[in-house]
């Protein structure tokens, strides 16, 4: 019985048969070349979480490096244009008033920017009145003011 | 199998039919086995250090008959298959002792298979195991292994699946095996 050859026992000749006749169902080579495909398809499942966070590494190194070195903003207040205004002896009422104005127009720029610190002028010069625009009304100021000085002084030089 | 490794590819391509055909007759669902040999040679690959030049074949088949246990309900369906060569047998000298390619003989055996199929897949899963390897030509003791139970078991495992099978096949066993 149990130690019997199988080809002595015809039950095991005959499963012989039948397991022969299945297995040359079987092509060895497409199955090689199958399990090759499945082999590469496991690799490549298993390597893409690694890839996965690989690529996400690099992405914060990226980031953290443009974080580093990100050009700094400007952060120098502008000059009040104002500010070194020239010594008026005599004016006339609508050019002080526009004086004055343009000079707390000035301070403002300067006061918001200082307490801004880094903000950008562009973005200030929004609610307040533009730096050419300042300058060009303080010029109009002085040379009115000039005009109404030298004016103003020539009755007093012409005068008796 | 890894690529260029010939002498493994010769190993996969020589063992997969008898695994594949060993696979479908444990499996309720025998279009699953060569999915469950493949699993399981994957498997058996990624462990470096099995030399399966040398003794792949005894792990193959035993991780076959577990998966192929495992796949349907434990203890309902099993294993086994091999060789071409066991202990002097040749399967050519059986084969020869067959008709051939006469169309009437030709169906006469594919209905023998399936008999013999039918009755096989009858048998409890052990022993339909054990009787199949025992045909491939396994000795006790590999069935044994295979199988994980005592030699004096898979002895008894044999002779009870042959004699069901002798029972059931009966006088339909054609004259020369009989």
């Amino acid at each position: 019985m149990n130690g019997t050859k199988p080809d002595r026992d015809p039950i095991d000749r005959l499963v012989r048969r039948y397991l022969r006749s299945e297995q040359e169902r079987v092509d060895g080579d497409a199955f090689l070349q199958r399990l090759k495909e499945r082999r590469r398809a496991r690799r490549r499942v298993r390597l893409a979480p690694v890839a996965l966070a690989g690529a996400a590494a690099v992405m914060l190194a990226l980031s953290a490096a443009l974080i580093l070195w990100r050009p700094a903003v400007p952060t120098a207040p502008p000059e009040p244009p104002a500010a070194e205004a020239p010594p008026l002896r005599h004016y006339g009422e609508a050019a002080r008033a526009e004086l004055r104005a343009a000079l707390e127009g000035a301070r403002g720029v300067g006061s918001a920017t200082i307490s801004a610190g880094r903000g950008p002028l562009e973005e200030l010069s929004l609610a307040r009145p533009s730096m050419p625009a300042l300058t060009a009304s303080a010029e109009s100021a002085l040379r009115r003011l000039i005009l109404l000085d030298e004016t103003h002084q020539q009755p007093e030089e012409n005068g008796p | 199998m890894a690529d260029g490794d010939a002498p493994l590819d010769a190993w996969i391509r020589r063992l997969a039919p008898r695994a594949v055909a060993y696979a479908r007759t444990l499996l309720r669902r025998p279009d699953r086995a060569e999915d469950v040999v493949q699993e399981v040679m994957l498997r058996l690959l990624e462990h470096k250090e099995y030399d399966l030049l040398a003794d792949g074949e005894k792990l193959l088949f035993r991780s076959v008959t577990n998966a192929c246990i495992n796949a349907t309900t434990r203890r309902r369906e099993m294993m086994s298959l091999e060789a071409e060569k066991a202990e002097g047998f040749c399967l050519a000298d059986v084969l020869a002792s067959v008709a051939e390619p006469d169309p009437a003989h030709a169906a006469e055996e594919r209905e023998l298979m399936e008999r013999v199929e039918q009755a096989l897949r009858a048998l409890p899963p052990m022993q339909r195991a054990a009787v199949e390897l025992k045909a491939m030509g396994h000795t006790l003791r590999q069935i044994a292994e295979t199988l994980e139970v005592s030699a004096s078991n898979a002895g008894v495992l044999v002779h009870r699946g042959r004699k069901r099978l002798r029972q059931r096949l009966g006088t339909r066993l054609p004259a020369e095996l009989r």
